[in-house]
């Protein structure tokens, strides 16, 4: 019985082994959901062309001549088929450029489709499996991470100024030192949804004939606020505005502060509490958020009250909307130190992996996705969100500012702290003493020690 | 005649079989007054125990049957105005269970089924075998429960992803000059089931430990029985020890099914193309977006609350019925197990 | 059958060691396909400086730097730590102790038990992945709000005791009671089918005997219960060590410094050094505190055994 036992336990183990090498066969099927490129790649000095071929109508990268590609995202084609269905006004032109990019260069596109919050971690994986995909997504949080801990490669022998020109956005923001390691996307603007029967009842000015005019401003915002805000025996009944904590940063840098300076031609990062600008701001929303007195509820986003009539307005709600009152878009007011047209953006742009197989044809790629937003995407989002709101946003005498505060690593913690002692009255001085050093901590971890 | 298989406490070495009938139907019967008592605190300290563990489900019931337009209206604290059904309609519109039923099925109950076979092998072999090393294999039998797959995530990738048996396949592909390779698991269920079948699947070292335990506690006697009947180690394993683990191998293969059920991370890591009920549920809110009636609204809570009650809810619900069926063999008691040593 | 044992060429019990190790065989397997690799390498990356390269991730030797810098310098490791060791020391007696005695309850025979076994079943479907990530609220990077929480209920517990004019230190001191004892309650599912397992193996026939004897249900407790279940005590108390020290998830719903562990490898700032070497000093930690239990425990389980 005990040498039966051993041949049954022999047996098994090579059903085992039989069954997993004919199971794996058919392991990665689908054309979604499958891995990439099998070469693992050397250095990116190996492709030679895909320079400017001189010819300013075509693309910069005619020249490519490998058209396959592994790009990681979070939108599944199937699901946006499903939403464009729904709503023909979605566009996502990272998915659309996949057939005519396939079309145009022969090769294979392949889309790995992970969640939002894994993209990085499968990327790491699969540099680690010696299999690096050829793109992938960054955006303000993690956009210096990748580039200091150098998980992306510099993109400065195959970019040239064209793949730039499509947004108002510098080359410097999506480079390190002298190197350009992203391009960008249609970037994606914070605007506040507000309460349109609300402001009329009160005889205020709407707020985005304000903004036309150029006088959408700190002083004016505070100015709506007040008169939406109404107290009864010291409850609030009605109040101005809602969001999400991380909108106060938002308000800073629309006065020109911010958190963190971030000076990205000489890698030199400071501290930007103490900065008059952010003092400044700072001081002018101490009465905004103040416990008592204050008209901003930023400790959530409060959807309820705004679409029950109870707050005037939301940042964080997104068109289309389905509401009892008429709604109207404005952006971020911009504060005194500001250009008065200020719209703050949230930057985001793709990234090459190191490691990467195809980074030229990651840059072909990412122009053909710009020239897809610039000829059917931008009409999409008009229509989305209302013509005259797309023209008064993208209008030329606008000014769109961004920052990277979101890249430290306590950000959320630091944010909220301001706005805590803020709102307990601590003048805004004493707040930038109390967190700098902390600041201060997270720049140097993520940055690296600051020469002083 | 044949002892009890206890260790008498009490050394008198009284016949206990004898008077068993008799007495214990007379003691048992008696209404004794602390009989009472304890009934009622213990009926007391029941429900208040099952208010705080029903509360959230009952959150959930009360918010997946409310239409989302009621979600924080303040009037309304569990029973609904007006109950709807919608959540639950748009919840299977979303998720699409059509498509995650084959995929969440083989992964489940393919995955729990390995484990609670092979763990209790493993299990069986650290309890009753002493060899050499049992101490410090076991060390790291708790080592794998105590590190979280999270952070071994990096390498693992490409473990699966060139999947090389010791090296053997590589050996096999020099000499074949390339015509065996690793294999590449990813993408199959086998990432899930290699893992199940090797003893390292999702809190396996668990299962091994419970199973360790449960079979440390038979006593020797019952071993030494059945070798003077000539039984050897396997046929021990197999005709004794294994018919009367009944509980703890159901035990185990519960908490299996409901642990690999509600597992996203291999799923979303390792198999993208193949969806389960987990991984879709964990994109249940950006994939709100396919509704007509959503749009770009899936960060509002008032729209996607209810309807994530009414997903999670659906998405529990085959593991409360699956609980329900089976879980009468946890009641049955030792008395068919055919220990009782008379 | 009878035929081996005259022919015996190797002791029974060498035998028996032989097939021992042919029963674990597979998991050896598993654990050197599934876990070498990747422990060695993060012990490789605890001694390291891991940078990314066109070849994967590089290990720069760095010697004892990072741990160092966890230890001595980093201001939030000690801290993260000793939040969690005090939270594992008050968690797991309690916890020990609540789930064995609801288990002896539910092996008791009564009318209703099987509605309270099914309902005790609960918590382990409710606080497991997918379904507990998404009731607690965080889902997406934004969580849903705080009020409407399911698993936050003293929220509308604390309106009712400050509109009554509680004073407000008593308010917290009273909801951080009842949210501990949600919280506590909702982790010893596991715990309580443990012990009930246990239970069950224990004839009905021994306890109707002592009963007899005129042993009380004190006496019965204490001398023939909890002896023989304690190898299933010594599990359930291993299990609410790690289960305590290895919560994942967030900071609010999971482990502090497995949250800052995974935060520092895969958050912004990528440092899969340092990352793993809290990984390692916090494992050894947790087996300290194994070893501490078994030392205590494990002992006295094994002497029943015989």
């Amino acid at each position: 019985m005990r040498k039966s036992k051993i041949l049954s336990l022999l047996i098994v183990i090579s059903i085992l082994v039989v069954s997993v090498l004919t199971g794996c066969s058919s392991g990665s099927t689908g054309t979604d959901g499958s891995t990439g490129t099998d070469t693992p790649s050397t250095n990116p000095g190996d492709s030679d062309k895909g320079e400017n071929s001189g010819d300013e109508n075509a693309s910069p990268h005619e020249n490519l001549e490998n058209g396959d590609l592994t790009i990681i995202y979070w939108y599944a084609p199937q699901k946006y088929k499903a939403d464009v269905n729904v709503n023909p006004n979605v566009y996502d032109p990272i998915l659309e450029a996949i057939e005519p990019f396939e079309k145009k260069y022969g090769g294979k596109v392949t889309v790995k489709v992970v969640g939002w919050n894994d993209m990085l971690t499968t990327m790491i994986q699969m540099q680690n499996a010696g299999e690096a995909p050829d793109l992938i997504e960054v955006y303000d949080r993690t956009m210096h991470s990748v580039i200091l801990n150098n998980y992306v490669q510099p993109l400065d022998d195959y970019v040239t100024d064209a793949d730039f020109s499509f947004y108002k956005v510098s080359r410097d923001l999506f480079s390190w030192k002298g190197k350009t390691y992203a391009i960008p996307i249609k970037p994606y603007l914070y605007y506040i949804m507000y309460n349109k029967d609300m402001f009329e009842m009160e005889g205020l000015p709407l707020p985005d004939e304000l903004f036309r005019q150029g006088q959408w401003n700190f002083e004016k915002f505070e100015e709506v606020c007040k008169a939406l805000t109404k107290r009864v025996d010291g409850e609030l009944v009605q109040y101005a505005f809602t969001s999400w904590t991380e909108t106060f940063d938002a308000f800073l840098i629309s006065n020109g502060g911010s958190i963190v300076n971030v000076d990205a031609k000489t890698g030199k990062v400071t501290c930007g509490l103490s900065d008059p600008k952010t003092l400044n701001a700072l001081n002018i929303m101490a009465p905004w958020v103040n416990n008592t007195t204050g008209f901003m509820n930023l400790a959530d986003n409060d959807f309820y009250s705004f679409d029950n009539g109870i707050c005037a307005m939301n940042r964080g709600k997104e068109y289309p909307v389905d509401l009892p009152f008429e709604t109207g878009m404005v952006p971020i007011p911009a504060g005194p130190d500001a250009p008065p047209k200020t719209i703050y953006v949230y930057p985001q742009a793709f990234a090459v992996p190191v490691g990467a197989s195809n980074p030229e044809g990651a840059v072909a790629f990412m122009y053909m996705v710009n020239q897809l937003q610039k000829e059917i995407g931008d009409e999409r989002e008009a229509n989305r969100i209302g013509k005259e709101n797309y023209d008064m946003i993208y209008a030329d005498d606008v000014n769109f500012v961004y920052a990277y505060d979101k890249g430290i690593e306590n950000f959320d913690y630091i944010l909220a702290s301001i706005i805590n002692y803020l709102s307990e009255g601590v003048p805004a001085a004493t707040i930038a003493e109390t967190l700098e050093p902390e600041v201060k901590a997270a720049i140097e971890k993520l940055y690296g020690p600051q020469s002083e | 005649m044949k002892t009890l298989l206890l260790r008498p406490t009490y050394n008198n070495g009284k016949d206990y079989a004898a008077q068993l009938v008799d007495n214990a139907r007379y003691f048992i019967r008696s209404k004794h007054p602390q009989r009472k008592v304890w009934a009622v605190f213990r009926h007391a300290l029941l429900i208040g125990v099952s208010f705080v563990i029903l509360y959230p489900l009952l959150f959930m019931v009360s918010n997946a049957f409310r239409p989302p337009a009621e979600n924080f209206d303040p009037s309304v604290i569990w029973i609904p105005k007006s109950p709807t059904l919608s959540n639950f309609a748009d919840a299977l519109e979303v998720l699409q269970p059509q498509e995650l039923i084959g995929n969440t099925l083989a992964v489940t109950f393919g995955t729990s089924v390995i484990q609670a076979v092979i763990c209790l092998v493993v299990g069986y072999g650290f309890a009753r075998f002493r060899f050499k090393g049992r101490g410090i294999l076991f060390a790291l039998v708790i080592l794998t429960i105590i590190v979280p797959p999270q952070n071994l995530a990096t390498s693992i990738y490409a473990s699966f992803r060139y999947f090389d048996f010791l090296g053997i396949l590589s050996f096999l592909g020099r000499i074949t000059n390339g015509a065996v390779k690793p294999i590449n698991l990813i993408g199959s269920y086998w990432v899930s089931w290699l893992p199940a079948l090797t003893g390292a699947g999702l809190r396996s070292g668990l299962y091994i430990y419970m199973y360790r335990q449960y079979f440390t506690g038979v006593p020797k006697e019952l071993e030494e029985a059945a070798e003077i009947d000539g039984c050897g180690p396997y046929g021990i394993f197999t005709r004794i020890m294994v018919p009367n683990a009944k509980n703890i191998i159901l035990a185990v293969f519960l908490f299996s099914i409901v642990w690999n059920w509600n597992d996203f991370y291999t799923p979303a890591m390792y198999m993208q193309n193949k969806p389960t009920l987990a991984k879709a549920l964990s994109e249940f809110q950006s994939n709100l977006q396919m509704l007509s009636s959503v749009g770009g609204l899936n960060y509002d809570p008032i729209v996607v609350l209810t309807r994530i009650q009414a997903a999670c809810l659906l998405a529990i619900l085959p593991l409360l019925i699956l609980y329900v069926f089976t879980q009468r063999y946890f009641t049955e008691s030792i008395e068919n197990t055919g220990i009782t040593g008379i | 059958m009878n035929k081996r044992r005259t022919k015996r060429k190797v002791p029974y019990e060498i035998r028996k060691q032989r097939i021992g190790y042919v029963f674990i065989l597979p998991w050896i397997l598993g654990f050197i396909f599934f876990f070498l690799n990747p422990l060695i390498e993060s012990i490789r990356f605890s001694f390291g400086d891991v940078k990314a390269s066109p070849t994967g991730l590089q290990v720069d030797f760095v010697g004892l730097s990072n741990y160092t810098f966890i230890l001595l310098k980093d201001a939030k490791f000690p801290q993260y730590l000793w939040v969690s060791i005090q939270n594992m020391l008050y968690e797991v007696p309690i916890i020990t102790l609540f789930s064995l005695f609801i288990a002896v309850i539910l092996n008791q025979k009564f009318r209703g038990r099987t509605v309270y076994r099914a309902i005790f079943f609960l918590p382990v479907i409710m606080t497991s992945g997918v379904v507990f990530t998404m009731l607690s609220g965080v889902m997406g990077g934004q969580s849903l709000t705080g009020t409407q929480n399911a698993y936050f209920q003293t929220t509308g517990l604390m309106n009712v005791l400050i509109q009554g004019n509680v004073p407000i230190r008593v308010v917290n001191f009273i909801t951080d009671i009842v949210d501990r004892i949600f919280s506590l309650t909702l982790k010893s599912g596991v715990q309580i089918l443990l012990f009930l397992s246990g239970l069950q193996k224990i004839p009905s026939a021994t306890y109707e005997a002592c009963k007899i004897e005129g042993a009380t249900n004190w006496d019965i407790f204490w001398k023939i219960t909890f002896p023989l279940i304690s190898p299933m005590t010594m599990l359930v108390v291993v299990y609410s060590i790690i289960d305590s020290f290895t919560a994942y998830g967030t900071e609010e719903a999971g482990n502090v410094v497995m949250a800052y562990i995974y935060r520092t490898g895969f958050g912004k700032n990528m440092m899969f050094g340092y990352s793993s070497a809290m990984s390692w000093v916090y494992f050894i930690i947790i087996m300290f505190f194994l070893a501490l239990a078994y030392l205590l425990i494990g002992r006295k389980a094994s002497k029943i055994e015989g």
